[in-house]
């Protein structure tokens, strides 16, 4: 089987996606995200998006297109979350051998930040957002407003994981947000968070969790 | 109006505040101490006293956050506050001394702390502080296009505000002459007027007065005299001299007032001085003080005034360098700089964001714990403020000011910046109908203003790190807690097994073969001792004794042995961030970069501006010092402080020998409440409480540095004083008129500023022990308080009509400001040479502590180095040697000009009586004395006039056919007669160390000719014996050789005179024929000259 360009790229990054998703999944069960498995998670989204905005892709040899047959294989064959950790070990192994980068968190670090002003009024924004979850719970503890504590807990470690995720993306303008974006978060999505009332706690953080889910898995910019 | 509606308004604040609360009890430092040592006292008896301890915690908490109670708050337990007081030396005795350290350390309120019973009315108001930050808004949030208005706001004339205030505060004026005078006056002046030949000797005084007045700028010191002067005649003279004389009162009267005016005229650079800015501020307070303004407003409205005036003067400095902008390479290299700056300010934003996010991280799930909340509630205080802040700007909040300000600094808008963060507001600004237009320099000023504003914030990023880094280890301790907490309790089985495996370890450590038994014999014991005994804690116990014995031996051994290095880790490391510390290297030493660029560049292009900027940041700083002095001291309600208040009319010092001689209290058991401060400052167990409370309010105060806690008590005494003489007086003198009141006032100021500006309160750091005061500091400050004394009494002596000492004060006030007469070129040069190195040792001593006026430092700290600083100021003292020397002549003799017409002028204003009027002029007209400037003079002309007795020989002119002898005349006979001539005289000395002189005397008139008695021995005596009394016989031109004797002013002289020139001769059967008659005649007589024509007075 042959793939053009195009198809690699789609493959590739759908491939990083379901591996993001099924990480994301598991955090409903309340687990924390450990360091490690976080790092991993977000050098995998990262080099989803640089494989996407690879254009045109390096030539690639016989072998190449052979060794990329398998990996499709491979990523159909996902089923089980050892599946999604093989794939994403050949993923960024495939992805090194082809490009010179220096993936190390510590490279990755050191990658300047973006100078795109609404990027960074987004990240500046987004940083926010913890202190107004911390200072909304307690409140709602002081009042004696109940929510439900698993629910809250679950769906904040998924916030927090796409939250890192979505930052690490717009410091290094692998994506580009818009006014309109800016703004919903700063007018709607965090004054709901601050404001919100027991009923409504959990659903505003989904609400934002949801918002930045689909930021980061949408393809980036070309 | 504006001005006077704002006044009326903070009058209204003010009786608001009087009235509206008078349930509060009064409150000052006196009260607090009373109950800080009572509260004392009752916890040395009784350490569970919560109560007292709550009022202990209350007081220390609120004096180190005074006005802002929810700061106190934060730290009113007893740990927080020791950590707070740490620094703090003078508290830090108080508490060891009086043993409250451990009580303190273990102390946490039950209930919320309540500071309501110390917040007294009145007194916070003197804590008011107008926006210090020029580019914050009232909110507390900076707001760039504040920057961006102050340049296209008008900008009020920097240049005539010495003048204004003078004005200002110059009206209602007192103390001038009422009508009356004039009645006196004419009476006087007829009488004098008889004196014809003095009118002459007046009309020249008068022009010279004039003269005087004009060329020496003093038409600003005497403004109505100068307008009252206009080109004399004799004619209108005599009808203009009532005028002359109010307009010598008023000018008097207003002469401290009018200095001002002079100064300015002198040097319109004023603003440089720190000496003329003081008299500024004088005005301005005088003014508001005349107004009634309650004193605290007085303050608070001067330290608005005075950062107002810093921002002028900034805006004024960044424009001036504006313009220079565009051809400087300097400011080329502080836009790099900057942009350098900029970049590395974000990176340092990231990682501060990234650290926070970590930490907030964490916290959140910590609190998903069931005891989560309790396990962070204690480290809030640490937590809060580091994962509270917004790092996203971190020297502004809520906005990217520095990128804003590099967009400026190259003279345009930053259009992309606006572009990504769009408001309505900011379109108005930039397209709206009202948009501000700003020229490119005044962008470039902007961006300058900016600039400094950025490095007045300098220090902050490393203060946030302290603080990052104290939140790190703080949430360190409580992880590893948890996870001890967490970790069940090691089974006895666990316990040995790892018991035996160091013992295996450390046994294979060792060569010795005897330390291998020695361990050999603890294993063997370890493994008899067996875990299945009934009793555990017995096994427990077996097995730490074993463990102890291991320890015991490893730490003997002193190796690196296994069990060494367990019980020896590596001092651990605290939490760092390398990449912050790394950032933090760098943007410091970009940021010693910037600064000195941009000093060098400010100093290069606007020197004297920023010594002005700087002089209203020093009197700020004064101000501020005023401010919290008065917050300790202050006490609406109790006028009369406690000297007088207990004391009565006993004099302090004995009351407080009566009480404290032997007082030698360590603690405070038996303390009993006296109320007085001055006798806690005497009571060595409180006197670290007083210092330590002030040393607390003081040290707030911005741009100080650091303090000398020693010296606190005594300028508190020096303030009491002030103020119990203020308080004293203002109720002594509610009855009397507003000008004592203004003289109380001016009094109280001068006094006042002088007080903070010698007071020792100043620390050197690198020399513990030493201290200085602001006047030694700064050197510009030194005179201050000499001539603030001057002003001070120049104020109240002419207020008061006292103008002759009025006089004085104005001398000696010109002399301490150096500016009468116009130096000549040698002294320039000198003056100059002293100038540069004076402004050099000046900007090299200038050490800015206050980080708010870094931006505008002139040089660096320590710049010059001390050698240098010794070299110039013996230099300067040289040439100061130098210039005094010279001055004896030219300037002394200006000084003696300027007080003998004031003296005169004062004279006239004052005399009540015809006699002193004619006093006035006489004492100009006849300086007393003025008989020895012909004997000590090398060369003198004089319109002189003698008073003696001569002896002549007369001869009579008679006619050619007239027979002497048939008449019976003798014609030529000896007289006696007054010598009162009246003439030129020209006087020498031969050589210049000779005591008398000589004098050549022609005389015109001789009052004295009338008197010459003829002495006829011949017969028939048909000759009068006495002149007839007429002008002829008066006229009588003639030339003497006078000898002056030496130190007296009699003088012998020889000459021939024409006269008398009608000598009557009765002849028989004819009609009587006058005969005029030559003298040839020696006299003996007292020199009384008129007028000198060479010797000036």
């Amino acid at each position: 089987m042959s793939f053009t360009p195009t198809q690699i790229r789609k493959a590739l990054h759908d491939a990083c996606i379901t591996g993001y998703r099924q990480q994301y999944d598991l955090l409903q069960s309340a687990q924390l995200v450990s360091a490690p498995t976080s790092l991993e998670n977000l050098q995998l989204i990262l080099h989803c998006n640089a494989v996407s905005v690879l254009d045109p892709l390096p030539v690639l040899s016989e072998d190449q297109i052979a060794e990329l047959t398998d990996m499709e294989t491979t990523i159909e064959g996902i089923s089980s979350i050892d599946d999604l950790r093989r794939a994403r070990t050949e993923l960024i192994d495939w992805y090194t051998a082809h490009h010179s980068e220096d993936l190390s968190e510590e490279a990755i670090r050191d990658r300047p930040a973006t100078d795109d002003g609404l990027n960074k009024r987004m990240r500046d924004e987004l940083f926010l957002t913890r202190g107004h979850i911390r200072s909304a719970r307690r409140r709602l503890n002081q009042s004696g407003q109940n929510y439900d504590q698993q629910a809250y807990i679950s769906t904040r470690n998924q916030l927090l994981f796409v939250h890192n995720t979505y930052n690490e993306q717009l410091r290094l303008d692998l994506v580009k947000t818009t006014h309109e974006q800016v703004a919903k978060v700063e007018d709607i999505l965090h004054p709901a968070i601050v404001n919100a009332t027991g009923d409504t706690f959990v659903a505003a953080l989904g609400n934002l969790r949801d918002f930045i889910l689909e930021q980061v898995i949408t393809p980036p910019v070309a | 109006m504006t001005f006077v509606r704002f006044i009326r308004s903070l009058s209204l604040v003010f009786i608001t505040l009087t009235f509206g609360y008078s349930g509060l009890m009064a409150q000052n430092l006196s009260s607090d101490l009373n109950r800080v040592a009572s509260a004392v006292a009752k916890v040395q008896k009784e350490p569970t006293d919560t109560q007292s301890l709550d009022e202990l915690v209350a007081t220390l908490a609120y004096y180190a956050t005074a006005p802002d109670t929810d700061r106190a708050s934060l730290i009113a337990t007893g740990p927080l506050l020791l950590e707070y007081y740490a620094e703090n030396p003078a508290m830090m005795q108080f508490i060891n001394e009086q043993g409250l350290h451990d009580l303190l350390r273990n102390y946490e309120p039950e209930t919320e702390i309540d500071f309501t019973f110390l917040q007294a009315r009145g007194r916070e108001s003197f804590l008011r502080r107008p926006d210090a930050v020029d580019l914050f808004s009232t909110n507390g949030l900076i707001d760039v296009s504040k920057i961006q208005n102050t340049y296209t706001a008008p900008r009020p004339p920097l240049e005539n505000a010495l003048s204004l205030a003078a004005n200002e505060a110059s009206t209602p004026l007192t103390g001038e002459p009422d009508a009356n005078y004039i009645s006196t006056a004419l009476t006087g002046l007829s009488d004098w007027i008889g004196r014809r030949a003095q009118e002459e000797l007046t009309f020249t005084f008068l022009t010279r007065l004039r003269e005087q007045i004009r060329e020496n700028e003093l038409d600003h010191l005497f403004p109505e005299t100068a307008n009252y002067l206009p080109s004399l005649n004799l004619i209108n003279y005599k009808s203009i001299l009532p005028s002359l004389r109010l307009a010598f009162a008023r000018d008097l009267n207003a002469l401290a007032l009018n200095l001002g005016n002079f100064l300015y005229a002198i040097d319109a650079d004023s603003f440089t001085d720190p000496a003329v800015y003081n008299l500024f501020l004088v005005y301005r307070l005088l003014d508001l003080g005349a107004k009634d303004v309650p004193l605290s407003e007085i303050l608070a409205f001067t330290y608005g005034e005075l950062t107002e005036t810093r921002r002028n003067l900034r805006r004024s400095i960044d424009l001036q360098l504006a313009d220079q902008a565009k051809t400087s390479l300097e400011f080329g290299a502080i836009r790099e700089s900057y942009r350098r700056q900029v970049d590395r300010l974000a990176q340092l934003e990231e990682e501060f964001q990234q650290a926070k996010q970590q930490l907030e991280t964490e916290y959140l799930i910590i609190e998903d714990r069931p005891d989560g909340f309790d396990l962070l509630a204690p480290l809030d205080s640490i937590l809060l403020p580091v994962i509270d802040f917004n790092y996203a700007n971190l020297l502004f909040p809520n906005d990217k000011a520095p990128e804003v300000i590099d967009g400026w600094l190259f003279g345009q808008q930053p259009m992309q910046y606006y572009l990504d963060n769009p408001s309505l507001a900011r379109y108005d600004q930039l397209y709206g109908e009202k948009r501000d237009t700003l020229t490119d320099s005044e962008l470039i000023a902007a961006g300058l203003t900016g600039v400094r504003e950025v490095l007045a914030r300098r220090d902050r990023p490393v203060q946030m790190y302290q603080n990052l880094l104290a939140a790190r280890r703080a949430m360190d301790d409580l992880n590893e807690r948890i996870a001890l907490q967490d970790t069940p309790e090691p089974t006895l089985q666990a316990i040995k097994d790892t018991l035996e495996k160091r013992l295996v370890e450390e046994q294979a450590y060792f060569n010795d073969e005897e330390k291998k038994t020695q361990l050999q014999f603890l294993r063997n014991l370890l493994e008899e001792t067996l875990i299945e005994k009934a009793d555990k804690n017995l096994v427990r116990r077996e097995l730490t004794s074993i463990s102890d014995r291991l320890d015991a031996f490893s730490q003997a051994e002193a190796e690196q042995s296994p069990n060494f290095k367990r019980l020896n880790p590596p001092i651990p490391l605290p939490a760092q961030y390398p990449r912050i510390e790394s950032l933090l290297t760098s943007v410091e030493s970009d940021f010693d970069q910037l600064q000195k660029t941009l000093a060098d560049y400010s100093l290069k292009h606007s020197a004297d501006r920023l010594r002005a900027h700087r002089n209203a940041s020093n009197f700020e700083t004064v101000f501020g010092l005023g401010q919290q002095m008065f917050f300790l001291l202050y006490d609406q309600e109790e006028p009369a402080f406690s000297l007088s208040a207990q004391a009565d009319s006993i004099e302090p010092s004995i009351l407080l020998e009566r009480q404290f001689a032997n007082t030698p209290a360590t603690d405070l058991t038996d303390f009993t409440p006296t109320g007085q401060l001055t006798s806690y400052l005497l009571d060595p167990a409180i006197n670290p409480l007083v210092r330590g409370l002030a040393y607390e309010r003081i040290q707030q105060v911005p741009g100080l540095g650091n303090i000398n806690a020693p010296e606190l008590g005594r300028l508190l005494m020096d303030f009491t004083e002030r103020l119990y003489e203020y308080r004293a007086a203002y109720e002594a003198d509610s009855t009397k008129s507003p000008a004592e009141r203004r003289i109380r006032l001016v009094h109280f100021i001068t006094s006042t500023v002088s007080s903070i500006v010698q007071a020792d309160i100043l620390a050197d750091p690198l020399m513990p022990g030493r201290a200085f005061s602001l006047a030694d500091r700064l050197p510009g400050f030194a005179s201050l308080p000499a001539i603030n004394d001057q002003i001070d009494e120049l104020f109240a002596h002419t207020q008061r009509g006292d103008y002759r000492y009025g006089i004085s004060n104005l001398v000696k006030i010109v002399e301490l400001f150096n500016i009468i007469p116009e130096p000549n070129r040698k002294q320039q040069k000198l003056i100059a040479q002293r100038d540069d190195y004076r402004k050099e040792l000046q900007d090299g001593q200038f050490t800015p502590s206050d980080p708010s006026l870094k931006g505008l430092a002139l040089s660096s700290s320590n710049y010059i180095g001390s050698e240098r600083i010794q070299f110039l100021q013996s230099e300067i003292d040289r040439l100061d040697a130098r210039l005094s020397r010279m001055d004896t002549t030219r300037m002394s003799r200006n000084r003696q000009q300027l007080f003998l017409y004031g003296t005169f002028m004062a004279d006239v204003a004052s005399a009540d009586t015809p006699e002193a009027f004619a006093g006035a002029l006489d004492a100009v007209a006849l300086p007393p004395g003025s008989s020895q400037l012909k004997r000590n003079k090398p060369f003198s002309l004089e319109l002189n006039a003698y008073f003696g007795l001569n002896y002549a020989e007369e001869q009579l002119n008679l006619p050619d056919n007239f027979n002497a002898d048939e008449a019976g005349v003798e014609q030529t006979s000896g007289s006696v007669s007054l010598f009162v001539p009246v003439g030129l005289s020209l006087s020498w000395k031969s050589r210049y160390t000779q005591k008398s002189s000589y004098t050549l005397f022609f005389p015109f008139i001789d009052l004295g000719a009338v008197s010459a008695y003829r002495f006829d021995l011949g017969q028939g005596q048909n000759v009068e014996r006495l002149p007839q009394f007429t002008f002829q016989n008066v006229f009588a031109p003639g030339a003497h050789l006078m000898y002056n004797f030496a130190k007296s002013p009699f003088t012998l002289g020889a000459g021939l005179q024409y006269g008398p020139s009608l000598r009557r001769i009765e002849l028989d059967g004819a009609p009587d024929l006058d005969v005029s008659a030559v003298r040839f005649m020696i006299s003996m007589s007292v020199d009384v000259p008129i007028f000198s024509f060479t010797n000036r007075p």
